[in-house]
């Protein structure tokens, strides 16, 4: 007992240093109430809100395995208040004293978690305390017996239950001490935090970044920073003083804004943000971005953030205004490029500040490579010296207008050559000062065809030929020297006048014909008559053309008139001549009829007549004067043969030449046994080569075959062995048919007169003949375009030659 | 139908050579001579007013070249006559000319025979015409008969 009241007034002495540590306090406690009642002694707390006996606590046996034990089935898990014996306790307030306990029964009724470490604790007795803090359970302990059978008393009950007033007294002063510090804490925290935030809106306040409002929902303003008064530009005292009225700051188009921010501020307590202007003092206005909030959740005083956005704006329109720029440098740039000349532009100085693409293709120098450059850089050296001056005068009196007005201009390119331009000038006002723009175009072309067109010009201007140009009514547009001397208007008189003036009145409708057929594009050529402006007609041969445009379309009429008067006259006389060919032809005809018939009937009449003395008469004439009769009808019959000999020739000359592929070779075989049939008694071979063939008149032909060949066989007539060839050599390049025969032969003295008509080689008495077969084979042949020539001598035969334009005859392969 | 021959000629000397010709031939046909084309149209078709009275020749010897009306005209009608049609005419005449023969074929001619120089020649075609025609060739039906 004496150990008990000296534990009692130890734990008094203990629980006043525990205070701060209620730990070691129940860690004390735990020790005495195991070393005194025995053996394990288990003290835990329940939480604040009385729902579990916390896992932590203080613990005591002897032993340290088991204490070890113990304390880690207590770590294991909090246990909820009103389960097992200790949460019955806890949660009744009631204390448990089981002073036997079968050890068996003990492990056999708990739960299986329990029951190996309960098993070696061997409980015997057991009694289970509250802790009891001002009425309010504050924990639970535990005593438990083990190993020996010495059940807890009553006494033993009261002794602990003293105790755990102490523990209880202890684990309330903890709390309470752990609870008034939490709220201190927690207090200082608040009042650390509040006067950060003080501290940081002052820093915000006197930053000078914002502007800084206080004010009533109606306007009366209660507190405004420096930033904000710099902003409007009025002094705190005017802001301040009572006739302010801050809603004359914001300007009419602003104020429907401002109220609907106010309601939504009434309702929501923030107004969001918004962009406005203030009206300042001096007048003008400051773009700023606005925020506001209630100030209280109570009452009408808000509180707004102000930005300036002068800067801002500036520098926004700063940035619009480069882009702006740049667009616009970029326009610039791409009119400069989409010019199809090349364009330079350059200072007051005459250094080259801006090229495009042309130039590059122009002048052969990259922008690269002129940027900078004196712009002379680009003008032949011979010019170089003057240019500058030029160049001032035009800085001095800047327009646009050509430059060089009636100068030949010249480029010149970076390989040193040459090339006609055209410049035009115009002055170019910049940031950077006057600049100059020149267009350059190279007119290489149209001076070519500036100079084509001259050339042109000047063989229409020279010719001699009437060249005339009218559109396509027929209006004359152009009249060339040789049009006035044809026609007789000047070109002053008739240009812008119809065409109609030079056209007879009858060759009107012809007029309005070629005019609708040439604006069609067809060309027309003809012959016709004009009028000249004395009224004489004139025969012109017109080549009427349209002229038609680069795309196509005819747009005008161009039109050539040669003066053919002297072709007509020309062509008039030849016709004349032709009429008269005509006629002396129908004479000849005529006369060839009259011979054939009429002069012929009166040698019938004396061949007739002779023959019938002879035949009735012939006792009344003696020896002489029937040979006289004889001759009668010899030189009667002669001239029938020489009256058809001209008739043949004459038929020649006149019949109509119808040239096809005549068989030469076949042809002459007949005629060769047709005359050997005249004579059946002669002997002769014929020699005539195969496939002989030429382009003939098939009668005529056949003509000159029988005369060559029948000339042959007459003058073969005497030759023991006759023979008569025809066969083609070449002559000149082209063949040359031969009739050759060992006959009499000729003298090649007399070979011209071989073809002539009546003219004979041999007497009538040798071999008879009209003398007209060869001066016809010579028709025969000149009238196909050939030639015909003979070779022979007396006695030697004679060859006669024909050849025909080539292409017409040969011998067929 | 009589065996007459009539010759169209107005050369004296050739009707006179022409008739020797047939004698010598023994061709003793009656031989009936006019002197122009205008006298063989009446001689064969009769006058405008008047009808045939005497029977149609057995062959007309037509030369060419004849006063007032020429024989390719004689010719021409005779052919356009149904009485005349078919009647048998040999031109006789001195022209060679293509185109007189062309033209006399064409117009119906029944031969063409050019008088020779050579009267031995001229006697030989009128014995040949006078055997051919007067003899041996079959004539037509004559629309008279």
């Amino acid at each position: 007992l004496e150990e008990r009241l000296r534990v009692l007034s130890e734990a008094t002495r203990a629980f006043a240093e525990a205070t701060r540590d209620p730990q070691a306090l129940l860690d004390v406690i735990a020790r005495r109430l195991g070393e005194l009642v025995g053996d394990l002694c288990v003290i835990r707390a329940v939480t604040e809100d009385g729902a579990w006996l916390e896992s932590t606590g203080a613990a005591y046996h002897r032993n340290p395995e088991l204490l070890e034990a113990t304390r880690q089935l207590m770590m294991s898990g909090r246990q909820r208040v009103g389960e097992g014996i200790s949460g019955r306790v806890a949660a009744t307030g009631q204390a448990i004293l089981t002073p036997r306990i079968s050890p068996a029964a003990f492990v056999a009724s708990s739960e299986p978690k329990y029951r190996p470490f309960l098993e070696q604790l061997g409980v015997t007795s057991s009694m289970t305390l509250p802790l009891l803090c001002a009425g309010k359970v504050v924990g639970v302990a535990n005593l438990m017996r083990c190993g020996r059978d010495e059940p807890y008393s009553s006494a033993d009950l009261d002794f602990v239950a003293s105790l755990a007033e102490h523990a209880a007294l202890a684990i309330g002063n903890a709390r309470s001490y752990a609870a008034e510090r939490a709220a201190r804490n927690a207090a200082e925290k608040a009042s650390l935090a509040l006067r950060e935030a003080e501290i940081r809106f002052a820093r915000l306040y006197e930053s000078g970044i914002v502007g800084i409002l206080v004010a009533h929902l109606g306007g009366r303003v209660v507190e405004i920073n420096d930033t904000l008064l710099g902003i409007i530009g009025y002094a705190r005292e005017e802001v301040l003083s009572d006739g302010f009225a801050w809603v004359a700051l914001t300007p009419p188009e602003y104020r429907p804004a401002d109220r609907r921010t106010v309601e939504r501020l009434s309702e929501s307590g923030v107004g969001g943000l918004r962009e406005k202007e203030y009206i300042r003092k001096d007048g003008t206005r400051a773009p700023v971005l606005v925020g506001s909030a209630m100030l209280q959740d109570e009452g009408t005083l808000t509180i707004s953030v102000v930005l300036d956005l002068t800067e801002r704006k500036a520098t926004l329109a700063l940035v619009d205004q480069l882009q702006r720029d740049r667009a616009a440098d970029a326009k610039f740039r791409a009119l400069l490029e989409s010019a199809p000349d090349a364009m330079v532009i350059v200072d007051a100085e005459g250094a080259i500040v801006l090229t495009n693409g042309q130039v590059e293709t122009q002048f052969g120098y990259t922008a690269a490579e002129l940027t900078g450059q004196p712009i002379e850089i680009l003008i032949p050296e011979r010019f170089r010296a003057a240019h500058p001056g030029h160049r001032n005068a035009y800085f001095g009196s800047p327009g646009i207008r050509p430059m060089g007005a009636r100068l030949e201009l010249y480029g010149r390119r970076k390989n040193g050559s040459e090339f006609p331009i055209e410049v035009s000038l115009s002055p170019l006002q910049t940031e950077d000062g006057l600049l100059v723009s020149s267009t350059i175009r190279d007119i290489t072309e149209r001076k070519q065809a500036d100079q084509q067109r001259a050339n042109l010009a000047a063989i229409v201007e020279s010719s001699d030929d009437a060249i005339i140009a009218k559109t396509l009514a027929g209006v004359v547009s152009s009249w060339n020297p040789s049009a006035e001397r044809l026609f007789g208007y000047s070109a002053a008189e008739i240009i812008g006048k119809s065409i109609a003036l030079i056209v007879p009145p009858d060759r009107e409708a012809q007029l309005t014909a070629t005019l609708t057929q040439v604006g069609a594009g067809a060309v027309q050529h003809f012959d016709t008559v004009r009028r000249r402006k004395d009224g004489s007609l004139v025969d012109v041969s017109l080549t009427i053309s349209p002229v038609r445009d680069a795309a196509g379309h005819v747009v005008g009429i161009s039109k050539v008139a040669r003066d053919i008067t002297e072709r007509k006259r020309a062509e008039r006389e030849l016709a004349r001549a032709k009429d008269a060919a005509e006629a002396a032809s129908r004479e000849l005809e005529a006369f060839s009829y009259s011979v054939a018939h009429d002069l012929r009937a009166p040698l019938r009449g004396m061949n007739g007549f002779a023959r019938l003395l002879l035949d009735g008469y012939a006792d009344k004439f003696d020896a002489e004067g029937q040979d006289w009769l004889q001759e009668i009808v010899f030189n009667a019959k002669k001239m029938g043969g020489l009256i058809d000999a001209l008739l043949s020739l004459s038929r020649v000359t006149r019949s109509e030449l119808r040239r096809e592929v005549v068989d030469l070779s076949a042809m002459a075989r007949k005629v060769a046994t047709d005359l050997s049939a005249t004579e059946p008694g002669r002997s002769c071979s014929w020699i005539i080569q195969d496939s002989l063939q030429a382009q003939l008149d098939p009668n005529l032909a056949r003509a000159l075959l029988e005369n060559l060949l029948g000339n042959a066989w007459k003058f073969t007539a005497k030759s023991p062995a006759a023979c008569i060839e025809l066969g083609v050599d070449e002559r000149d390049g082209v063949p040359a048919f031969r009739v050759r025969d060992n006959g009499a032969g000729f003298d090649m003295a007399f070979a011209s007169k071989l073809f002539a008509p009546f003219q004979r080689l041999h007497t009538t008495h040798e071999f008879p003949g009209t003398g007209i077969g060869l001066a016809t084979v010579q028709r025969i042949v000149s009238r196909h375009g050939g030639r015909v020539w003979a070779e022979g001598a007396v006695n030697m035969g004679a060859c006669f030659f024909f050849s025909l334009p080539s292409q017409t005859s040969g011998a067929s392969a | 139908m009589t065996k007459t021959i009539l010759l169209v000629e107005d050369n004296m000397s050739d009707e006179k050579l022409t008739v020797l010709a047939f004698r010598q031939s023994k061709i003793e046909n009656e031989i009936a001579v006019v002197r122009d084309g205008a006298e063989a149209l009446e001689y064969l078709l009769g006058t405008a007013s008047g009808q045939v009275t005497r029977d149609l020749p057995a062959l007309v010897l037509l030369d060419l070249n004849l006063p007032r009306v020429s024989g390719l005209e004689v010719l021409r009608r005779l052919r356009a006559d149904e009485r005349t049609k078919l009647l048998p005419v040999v031109i006789l005449t001195a022209s060679k000319e293509d185109e007189d023969l062309i033209n006399g074929y064409s117009l119906g001619a029944n031969a063409y025979v050019r008088k020779p120089v050579e009267f031995l020649q001229f006697v030989e075609a009128a014995r040949t015409l006078g055997l051919f025609w007067l003899l041996l060739n079959e004539r037509p039906p004559t629309p008279n008969s």
